[in-house]
Formats: C-alpha cells, structure tokens, sequence
C-alpha cells in the first residue's frame, strides 16, 4: 500500500517537469528576503541594533510579510494548477482508468501539493539565510555574520505556518477538484486572502475560523490579536486545532466527492 | 468461446430524464475484434466509460475477465489498455516523458517504453513535447500508453477519429497484428466500412439501445436478406391480390406497393407474375432493410 503510494507520490512529481511550478515556488520563496534586504541595504542604519542578534528581527519581518501576502497566494496557484494540469489535458479519465484506487491519486496529489508549498518555506528560509550573511558582506554593522539564526526558535515558527495553512490546503484542493475552470479557484482564493486579511488585521473574532486568516494569527501569539490565538498548553495552539479540523473535513469532503464523480 | 467483456441491461443516465444507455447487453467473445458501431451521440463512449468504472450505471451489471466492475476494485483493469477519445497526454511533457509517467504509475520496467514506440512508429519523435505532436502522432501515442502494461483486453473509442488515410491504415494494421497476438480489442467507430474491414464481430448501438449483435457473416448475410420492394403498378390492388400467396404486400399512401421479400432473388419471380398477369409496371423500387437504414444514417451522421 504504502509502496502504491510512494510510486503515485514519484508519478505526480514527475509529471510536474518542465511546468512553471517550479519557478513561482522558487520566486515566492526567494521574493521577500530579496525585498527587505533592498530595504536594509538602502537604510542599514535604521536597521541596525548593536550587540544584538539581527537575525530574529530579520526572519521576524519577512516571515511575517511572506506568511501574509506570499504563502497564501503559493497555496491557491499551486493547488489550482497541479489539479488543472488534468482538467485541462482531460487526462482524469486516463488516471481513474488506471488499475490504481482513486485514493491514491488523491492523495499523492494532496502530498504533492504540501511538498511543493513545504518547499517554498526552505527556498524562503534559505535565501534569507544566504542574504543575511551577503548583507554583513556590504555593512558588517549589521552583525549577521557574528550569529546565527535560532533555530529552537524558528523551527517551532514554520511548524506552525505549516499547521496553520493547512485548512487553505484542503479547501483549495477541494474547489480546484471541484470546478473544472481553474479561474474559479483563483478567485475564491483572492477574495478569500482580501477578506482573511481584513478579518486578521481587525482583529475580529471569526479570524480564528476563517482559512484565510489562520495563517497570519498562527504565529501571532505575542502580537496584536493575542487574545484571539490562546496557548493551549500544549505544541499546538488554537488556531492550529481548528487548522487541523477544517483541513480533515475539507479533506475528507473531496475524497468523497471524487470517490463519487463520474469521469465524462 | 468464452466472453471478455459481458454487459447485462446496462441503464445510465447523465441528467434526469435523459437515458444516454437503455436496458443495453453486450458479450465480448475472447481474441475478437469487436467492432462496437454507432452514430456520435449514440452512446459508444458513455458505455465505454462504464466499462472501465469511470462513471457509475444507474442499472445493470459488467464484467470484466468474470469479475464485476466496480471502482472500489479497480484491479480487474490491470489487464486493460484504453483510449477514450482524444489522448490523454501531458502537452508539456515529450512522447518519451508521458510513456514514463504511466510506468511510473503502474511500476513498468523503462526497456517496454522503447517496445511500444517501435510499434506505433514513434521512434524518432519521442524526445519531442506533444505540443507539436500531429493528431495522427497523439493518436499513436495513446495507443502506445494503452499497450504499456501488455494488455490482454484493449478498448480503442474512435481510434482514427481525425486521421489521415495513411494514418488510418497504419492504425488498423496495428490493431490487426495486436489480434493475432491474441489479445482482445474492443473498437467502437461511427464509420461501418472501418468496422467490416477489420471486425470479426459487430454490436451495433442506437440511442442506447443495441439493436444489433452478431460475427460479421451474420451482418453480411442480414445485410442481404429482409428487403423491400416498392412498386407503382396500374391496378394495385390486383397485385395485392396476386402476390399475396407468396407475399406479404400493402397498399401505401403514395398509391405503390410495398412488398417485403426475403432476398434478391424474389425479385424476378415478383416481376413475372406481374408480366405473366398483364400488368403495367411503372416503377420498381428496391429499399434497404432497417440495418441497412440504421448503417446509412450512422454513415451519414458523419457527414
């Protein structure tokens, strides 16, 4: 079983070869660090804090603005064309012809689809990295090059943007399955990201049950709204439960629905 | 012999109210060619995709190899090769890479890639994206992919549909050879020369019905038999009255005879009786039984 899957899994990795994918994975994790270094580099004086680690305030700012206006629009373009990728060659009717359970194709799909958004967090967290240290390479007031990144700290970070993204995931998936014009999605996930970004920066209380929000309070526990986001106690907090929840149920409604389809 | 594919009273319907498939029956004998002939719309695809599980019958039951399709069980195809329609190829991805993609998915060692592009004669265009592919080289291509996995059964829907005569031929002769090496084919196709020249054995769909089912001698021989003949005469109901021993005969509308012959040959006898009696003969006319009827307009449909 696991071996079907892991063949499925390589299968639809495969087939992404050659697609632009690739690049606006690459662009969407590389395109904030490249922004706030531009904005470091032509102020680096109102940037500058001595004796102190910069790379907490660094990976702070960007993971903030990428987390917000990168990582969700990633997850909407990702989601809508690995899916088109078969509405538009009509090649369902190949795969579900296939003597492969439809599980498998869905779910290696799924699996895909965070491979490629998990990675669009490494090339971001990566080329922050890179940059950081090409910085204290032209202002070395900036002391990157004195440190380094924390990762007890920034580990558990992008483990809960991970958590947190994962109910835009699943609906997403579930919509770009759904509507054949692949637009649809798109802009369901733009009105999506306009009103999550209202709803978080107003700090209204259905933030906490809106996909679209749950990755900007995810990280949000010391900020402005942090009595919306409870620490539960435990790894997890709140907004990653309902996450969690919301990715299940999206989940679990779109294998239903694909189990059903009829392929014509 | 025994029967690959068996279809008993076989109902689907895409909108309420509207039956794509009727009560349809069909039996795939093993090794056959089995030409599955129909106008566009009659429903060809639609049983094609239920054969295969990729839409659920409201009624009725297939089997595939004597087991039950279902698509929780999708196993029982691991012996299918198909081509629905148009291919379904990866436009970004070269013949080569969309050949792999199918190994990969049914774990097919690479060395039957190059096995299946020399049968389809892809050879020398395998490195290239199918964006540029001809149809007569996407056409090729899906074959190809459904030849993968070595097939015993393989279900072809409209394969030459938008070939060239060469392309055509060169299809044709593929499938032929893929019979005698015993594999089973089942063809649809709205074009019935396509099917007599290749068919060992024929169904016929009409608006989800079959209305026809047999091995291609028993076409032939309906073909010839079951006739009508139409005649204008000067004393109908005289003729009526003559050819009614031998015949079944009724006054029409238009004031001429029909009168339902079992071949060719009663022809003359129907002709001389007339001359022998006296009568004038204005007219003989000589109409096509109902298959014939149904083969013109699924020929015509095409045009």
């Amino acid at each position: 079983m696991l071996l079907l899957f892991i063949r499925c899994f390589h299968a639809e990795l495969y087939k992404l070869k050659s697609t632009p994918l690739r690049w606006l994975i690459l662009f969407g994790g590389i395109l904030v660090p490249i922004m706030i270094t531009i904005s470091f580099l032509t102020s680096p004086y109102h940037n500058t804090t001595l004796n102190v680690n910069p790379w907490g305030y660094f990976y702070k700012l960007t993971s903030d603005i990428f987390s917000v206006f990168i990582l969700l629009p990633i997850i909407v373009l990702t989601n809508s064309f690995v899916v088109n990728l078969e509405h538009q060659s009509d090649t369902w009717k190949r795969l579900y012809s296939m003597p492969l359970k439809r599980a498998y194709i869905y779910f290696s799909k799924l699996a895909v689809i965070l491979l490629l958004i998990f990675t669009s967090i490494i090339v971001y967290f990566l080329s922050a990295l890179v940059l950081g240290y090409f910085m204290s390479l032209i202002f070395p007031e900036f002391e990157f090059q004195y440190y380094f990144p924390n990762m007890g700290e920034l580990i558990p970070r992008f483990t809960h943007l991970m958590i947190g993204i994962l109910s835009v995931v699943g609906l997403q998936y579930c919509l770009s399955l759904h509507f054949k014009n692949f637009l649809i999605p798109i802009m369901v996930g733009i009105m999506g990201f306009i009103i999550g970004l209202f709803i978080y920066i107003s700090g209204s209380k259905y933030g906490l049950h809106f996909p679209y929000s749950q990755a900007a309070l995810v990280n949000d526990l010391d900020i402005i709204h942090s009595t919306l986001n409870k620490d539960t106690g435990t790894f997890f907090n709140k907004v990653e439960y309902i996450s969690i929840a919301f990715f299940v149920l999206f989940v679990a409604l779109g294998y239903w629905k694909e189990r059903q389809r009829d392929v014509t | 012999m025994s029967n690959i594919i068996s279809i008993n009273e076989l109902s689907y319907s895409y909108q309420k109210g509207k039956q794509v498939l009727n009560n349809l029956s069909l039996q795939v004998p093993r090794g056959a060619i089995y030409g599955f002939l129909g106008a566009n719309g009659a429903g060809k695809t639609t049983t094609i995709r239920s054969i295969l599980g990729l839409i659920k019958p409201s009624k009725g039951n297939i089997q595939l190899f004597n087991q039950a399709i279902k698509i929780s069980n999708p196993e029982i195809l691991k012996n299918v090769g198909s081509l629905i329609e148009s291919p379904a190829i990866y436009s970004h991805l070269t013949g080569y890479q969309n050949l792999k993609l199918v190994c990969k998915y049914l774990n097919i060692p690479y060395a039957k890639i190059t096995e299946v592009l020399h049968l389809v004669n892809l050879r020398t265009q395998k490195d290239k994206k199918t964006k540029a592919y001809s149809t007569g080289m996407k056409q090729r291509l899906g074959l190809a992919m459904a030849l993968l996995n070595d097939p015993e059964l393989l279900i072809l829907d409209e394969p030459t549909s938008g070939l060239d005569p060469t392309g055509i031929i060169e299809i044709r002769n593929i499938i032929k050879n893929l019979q005698n090496e015993g594999k089973t084919i089942f063809l649809s196709s709205h074009l019935l020369n396509e099917i007599e020249l290749i068919a060992t054995s024929v169904g016929i769909i009409k608006d989800g019905k079959m209305v026809f089912q047999g091995s291609i001698q028993e076409l032939e021989l309906l073909k010839k038999k079951n006739l009508q003949v139409n005649l204008k005469v000067d004393h109908p109901q005289k003729v009526i009255d003559l050819l009614k021993t031998q015949f079944i005969a009724n006054l029409n509308d238009t004031d001429t005879i029909k009168v339902d012959v079992q071949d060719e040959n009663d022809i003359p006898i129907i002709i001389e009786t007339l001359v022998r009696n006296k009568i004038n003969i204005y007219e003989v006319r000589l109409e096509k039984n109902n298959l014939e009827n149904l083969f013109i307009d699924i020929t015509n449909s095409d045009q």
